[in-house]
């Protein structure tokens, strides 16, 4: 038994072993048909140590990065080669591969990064806090209730760059000795200022609903899925209509646990072509593509699961319900928006043009999201997260010339 | 080639995670013998993530801790299995072995830990940051005026502990918005309170000179061993007074590299000998066992080659002098003690009676090595250091009160952990 676990551990350690280094020789490939970075292009360094596992968390950063580089040339320092392999595929910034120390510190000796970003919490950011005279900034992947949102770790950044009140609450509350109000820079979410991918039907006057539901979890405490639960009936009902249009983006992970689970999404996919084959006006939407950006602009109202989903919604400041999950057991979060936002249960889903019509129009329903978008993400009109990441980006800039000067002054 | 390589690194995988198996495996069962830790006891703990190698930076703190355990209970945190093993086999504290993040928090939320001390910047440190509602400190693992020391990782802690003045300098001089006053907190050198080891000697009247050489360095710029150079001609002159005591202790890795260098090592140990056997009442000493601390405390003078070993005498308040390098190509730090220190030269060997008379004596000599003991180390005198550390300790756990009050004032619970495990490569 045990000599037959050592083996499997030491094929899949091999394995992972054999994967990594091919990925580390087609990055050296592909860096090689490249001319080198120019020596002081670059003010602005991304360092993302992960793998391809987790590049949606610098992903979602590309198109306010790339808003700002043409005033900070902005790099991403990857240490990891599978990380490395995907940042080059995507082409949306220009990438370091600096898996060792030492060619990190050859890339920082040859250029003058000033701010560091970093887009997670990996152990080996520690590494790049042995570099001083500059600053390093937590820009993190998304704002919501988890504990992650409150590490002690973000006491370890010069900064922090936050989403709202809401996230400076949370900070205020778990950290030690910690002033939130000089180390963190409210910014609200500016990834929702930026549009990822283009919308696949003619908008018309139909009222565009987004489902979004998550995966079934694979304990009971992270039951939140209600494609099962509420999706089947919901999506009949809008399809009937002929005033609505759905959108339906169900997790990628959507029945792998649950066969049932899985059933019913492939069932809600059949509905949709039926709607769409009788009335091709209808353009009702089943999308499994990579972009995330559009639906949560475009739809009129969004229909999540407890997940990330329902942050990135609230942040555009559009109406939203939150299905309110089948199982007791799932655990819900009671300080944050969950404990006042307009739940969907799964026994109201028959009257669901009417709950639709409720959040969109009644003064309640919108008062509350209004005050609740605004906690998380203060104003959340076109533009404005842009403008404050901007105004934080140029503010870290005038600090460094700051310091450097009393610096130049002192020796 | 491509398989042949590959083959050789699966070999080299395989061989380091059985490798690693086995320690674990045996760590465990040492501390199986030893029966589970009292619950709910330990208020501080030492994050070690190193392996055995670095066990130097994790010893030199075992006496003051252990002092400071009486108080306030200390267990080492051990994430390698050949750390926790060669800490298990010292055993100068107790250990909780806590490979992964799952045992971490297993164990944390088993005691109330509300200080955790770290001895150097191992990258897996901010694995433990995570961890908030008691304090992080930064307490190293010596002083020196090395680049380790002004690291702006220094700025992750809540806290440091630092030597003493030239520490606080140092680090005002490098890192940007770091507020010293507040997050640096001086003790000096406790461990020069615990001097290790027993004197190998009967002491009598004679002057005990502690020579320790380092090695003769990979590098130009590291060429700082003078046994070659310095070693033989000062050796021989103090074993010739029959006024003088000579401990001899030099680097391990001494002639590694150069051969001659390695030969005029043992030509040394010879005339330690012959002289030992000429006059049995002499007791000179070659010195080159595991406890470093008695020499530093006893040697009336020392002679050390640039290396830690200067500082670490330092603290010790008395008198040293320091070779300088023969080679030209050795780099040598121009800001700190090394800009104003007492120079032993190649020429000055020959002297070397002279040479350590006066380092005792003259009155500007003795004023100056005061002026940077009290600069490094602030007051040296017996038990200073560790009144300041315990001091230290003392208000970090007071101000875990305050903040621990104001929670429960406001009714804030301690959250699950959810699981953001890294994607490492």
């Amino acid at each position: 038994m045990d000599a037959i676990t050592d083996a499997k551990k030491a094929y899949r350690l091999l394995e992972r072993a054999i994967a990594t280094r091919s990925a580390r020789q087609r990055v050296r490939q592909t860096l090689a048909t490249r001319p080198p970075h120019p020596s002081g292009r670059f003010r602005i360094a991304v360092y993302f140590a992960d793998t391809d596992v987790n590049i949606y968390q610098i992903r979602q950063w590309y198109r306010p990065l790339q808003a700002i580089a043409d005033r900070h040339p902005v790099v991403v320092l990857s240490r990891s080669p599978r990380g490395a392999e995907a940042l080059l595929d995507d082409a949306e910034l220009p990438v370091a591969y600096v898996p060792r120390i030492d060619e990190l510190e050859a890339f920082l000796a040859a250029q003058d990064i000033r701010v560091v970003l970093y887009v997670n919490q990996n152990t080996r950011n520690f590494q790049m806090f042995r570099y001083g005279r500059r600053w390093h900034v937590f820009i993190n992947h998304g704002e919501s209730d988890k504990v992650y949102m409150a590490s002690n770790q973000y006491k370890a950044y010069d900064y922090a760059m936050i989403a709202g009140d809401a996230a400076r609450d949370r900070l205020a509350e778990a950290l030690w000795d910690y002033d939130v109000d000089a180390r963190t820079l409210q910014i609200g979410r500016p990834q929702a200022d930026h549009f990822a991918g283009t919308v696949p039907y003619e908008p018309d006057d139909r009222t565009v609903v987004l489902y979004a539901p998550t995966w079934e979890g694979d304990r009971a405490s992270m039951a939140y899925g209600s494609v099962a639960s509420h999706g089947v009936a919901l999506v009949e009902r809008l399809l009937a209509t002929g005033r609505h249009r759905v959108i339906y983006r169900p997790h990628p992970r959507t029945g792998v646990m649950e066969d049932a689970y899985g059933a019913a999404s492939r069932r809600i996919v059949s509905m949709i072509e039926a709607a769409n084959a009788a009335d091709p006006t209808a353009q009702h939407v089943f999308d499994d593509g990579p972009e995330i950006g559009w639906q949560l602009v475009a739809a009129d109202v969004a229909i999540m699961d407890v997940s990330a989903m329902i942050y990135d919604r609230l942040a555009t400041g559009r109406p939203l319900m939150v299905t309110r999950p089948a199982s007791d057991e799932a655990a819900i979060d009671r300080t944050g928006y969950l404990s006042d936002c307009e739940w969907l249960d799964a026994h109201t889903v028959a009257d669901i043009d009417d709950e639709i019509e409720r959040v969109r129009v009644d003064d309640g329903a919108t008062a509350r999201l209004r005050r609740w978008s605004t906690r998380y993400f203060g104003d959340t009109a076109p533009g404005a997260a842009t403008a404050r990441f901007e105004a934080a980006i140029e503010w870290l800039m005038d600090t460094w010339e700051r310091q450097r000067e009393r610096q130049d002054a002192a020796s | 080639m491509g398989v042949v390589s590959d083959g050789k690194k699966a070999y080299r995988l395989l061989r380091k995670a059985l490798a690693s198996r086995t320690s674990v495996q045996h760590v465990r069962r040492m501390l199986a013998a030893q029966g589970p830790h009292p619950r709910d006891h330990y208020r501080i703990a030492v994050y070690f993530a190193d392996g055995a190698v670095n066990m130097y930076q994790m010893r030199q703190w075992y006496k003051p801790l252990a002092g400071l355990a009486e108080r306030w209970p200390v267990v080492v945190l051990s994430r390698s299995a050949t750390g926790a093993e060669k800490l298990i086999e010292e055993d100068g504290l107790p250990v909780a072995f806590v490979p992964t993040v799952r045992n971490l928090e297993k164990f944390l939320a088993t005691q109330d830990i509300r200080v955790v001390l770290y001895v150097n910047q191992n990258t897996r440190n901010f694995q433990m940051f995570r961890y908030g509602r008691r304090w992080h400190v930064f307490i190293n693992h010596g002083e020196s005026d090395k680049m380790y020391m002004t690291t702006n990782q220094y700025k992750a802690y809540d806290y440091a502990m630092i030597a003493g003045q030239a520490a606080r300098d140092r680090l005002s001089r490098t890192l940007w918005d770091y507020d010293l006053d507040r997050r640096t907190i001086e003790i000096g050198r406790p461990q020069a309170d615990h001097y290790s080891g027993v004197l190998p000697y009967t002491p009598d009247d004679r002057t005990v000179v502690l020579y320790a050489p380092t090695w003769e360095g990979d590098r130009p710029s590291a060429h700082y061993g003078s046994i070659a150079s310095h070693g033989e001609t000062l050796v021989r002159g103090l074993l010739a007074t029959g006024r003088h005591r000579v401990i001899y202790r030099p680097h391990p890795r001494s002639g590694v590299v150069n051969a001659e260098y390695g030969a005029a090592h043992r030509r040394i140990l010879a005339a330690i000998d012959a002289a030992n056997s000429a006059d049995a009442a002499a007791q000179h000493v070659y010195d080159d066992g595991p406890d470093l601390g008695w020499q530093l405390a006893a040697a009336d003078v020392a002679i050390v080659d640039i290396s830690a070993m200067v500082y670490d005498r330092l603290a010790a308040g008395k008198p040293l002098l320091i070779t300088r390098p023969a080679d030209e190509r050795a780099s040598i730090d121009t800001k700190g003690y090394l800009s104003a220190c007492e120079w032993l030269t190649v020429e000055g060997a020959a002297d070397i009676v002279g040479e350590v008379e006066r380092v005792r004596a003259d009155d500007e000599a003795v004023d100056r090595l005061r002026t940077w003991v009290q600069h490094y180390f602030g007051d040296t005198a017996p038990g200073v250091a560790t009144a300041k550390f315990h001091a230290a300790i003392e208000r970090l756990m007071a101000e875990w009160d305050d903040w621990h009050g104001r929670d429960l004032e406001r009714g804030v619970s301690d959250d699950e952990d959810d699981d953001d495990e890294d994607g490492d490569d």
